[in-house]
């Protein structure tokens, strides 16, 4: 029995009332078992439930493609005044999906259509820079190298010049490749190329 | 009568299924959160990979980063703005612009649009099969009411059973 007091008066209260706040007890009453074993199952069945959409989740992925869109090349070669130049303003050289290890290669037949001999150089310009630095570019003519390196250094006329007589004619040979050993930076990347041609009259 | 055995089983049946909604809702959550985009998918041209209905979560990036094989998610570059998911098949870089072919696996056809280097695509990562539909219920006002109303209801009726139910002898005195 507890007593609780309000103003001056003594009130008499039930005991089940106020005896739990006066005298908590000390221990809580234990859960069932069947009450415990449904709390279990609760938290397994919520873990279950989270593992099963994790797993589900997984399933549901969608594969990343693995496929590498190769580099377009192509080249044509402009007229010069004094030099013939044969496919002109066509494409002589085209490479489609070019990957590490490919190339691409194509002619251009050039004749001297002056009275005096020529020195030709020759430059190959890109409308983009994105192959730049990857693709490697072999101009030749008469068996010699008139450039061999990356794009980017044939932006300027070659230093080696090919002397052409008057009337001679004689065949440029370009091959743009991927060397085997590229990572990176050529996927789906595009090179469409304009090879042009000076020429001085020699001395 | 339900024995207890088979209240357990639905217990745990029933806080599996609120396990798995809740671990896939937290995710597309998350996913949402840290800047993907879940869609509903709602044509078939993707099929089997993706049906109607389903919902996929596409992660965005540069279209640079894009693979052939890839499943993307791009804008309609000459509609109205719609977004299509399909395959890509090639793709090519030309200057500030990245041309792509790109096709639904369900298709006979491809088509060809262009996107600019410095835009957005988006890659597919996941689905999640049939979800659209419930999400295209929930969008739905009318029918919206009834996750309300059938919610309440069985609360209503769970609680009027608990109230009625005689009180089993180990449960006297402790409530």
């Amino acid at each position: 029995m507890s007593l609780w007091q309000s103003g001056s008066r003594l009130r008499r209260l039930p005991l089940a009332v106020v005896e739990p706040l006066a005298f908590p007890p000390a221990v809580s009453p234990q859960p069932s078992i069947h009450r415990s074993l449904r709390r279990v199952g609760a938290f397994a069945g919520l873990a279950l439930g989270g593992v099963l959409a994790a797993i589900a989740a997984g399933s549901w992925g969608i594969a990343a493609g693995t496929g590498t869109a190769g580099a377009d090349v192509s080249a044509l070669a402009n007229l010069s005044g004094e030099l013939d130049v044969s496919p002109h303003a066509k494409t002589f050289l085209r490479g489609r999906a070019l990957t590490p290890g490919d190339a691409a290669s194509g002619d251009v037949r050039v004749r001297n259509q002056t009275s005096k001999p020529l020195m030709v150089r020759a430059r190959l310009r890109a409308d983009q820079r994105d192959l730049d630095r990857v693709l490697r570019v072999r101009l030749q003519a008469r068996g010699e190298y008139l450039y061999e390196g990356p794009l980017a250094g044939l932006r300027g006329y070659t230093r080696t010049a090919l002397r052409l007589q008057s009337g001679e004619t004689a065949t440029l040979r370009l091959r743009l490749s991927l060397p085997a050993g590229t990572r990176s930076g050529y996927e789906a990347r595009t090179a469409e190329t304009t090879l042009e041609l000076d020429s001085r009259v020699a001395r | 009568m339900i024995s207890r055995g088979a209240r357990l089983l639905l217990t745990v049946a029933g806080w599996a299924l609120a396990g798995f909604a809740l671990t896939l809702a937290v995710t597309l959550v998350v996913a949402q959160v840290s800047g993907r985009q879940s869609l509903t998918v709602l044509s078939g041209s993707m099929e089997p990979t993706i049906r109607t209905g389903d919902v996929v979560v596409a992660d965005p990036m540069p279209p640079m980063d894009a693979h052939v094989g890839d499943v993307i998610t791009y804008k309609e570059p000459h509609g109205a703005g719609r977004l299509i998911t399909h395959r890509v098949k090639t793709m090519q870089a030309l200057g500030d612009k990245v041309r792509f072919t790109t096709q639904g696996d369900a298709n006979d056809t491809s088509e060809r649009w262009q996107v600019a280097s410095t835009g957005q695509i988006a890659r597919v990562t996941h689905r999640i099969p049939r979800l659209g539909y419930a999400l295209g219920f929930m969008r739905d006002p009318s029918k919206r009411l009834f996750l309300i109303a059938i919610p309440a209801l069985l609360l209503g009726v769970f609680e009027l059973v608990r109230i009625w139910r005689p009180a089993r002898p180990e449960a006297r005195g402790t409530s």
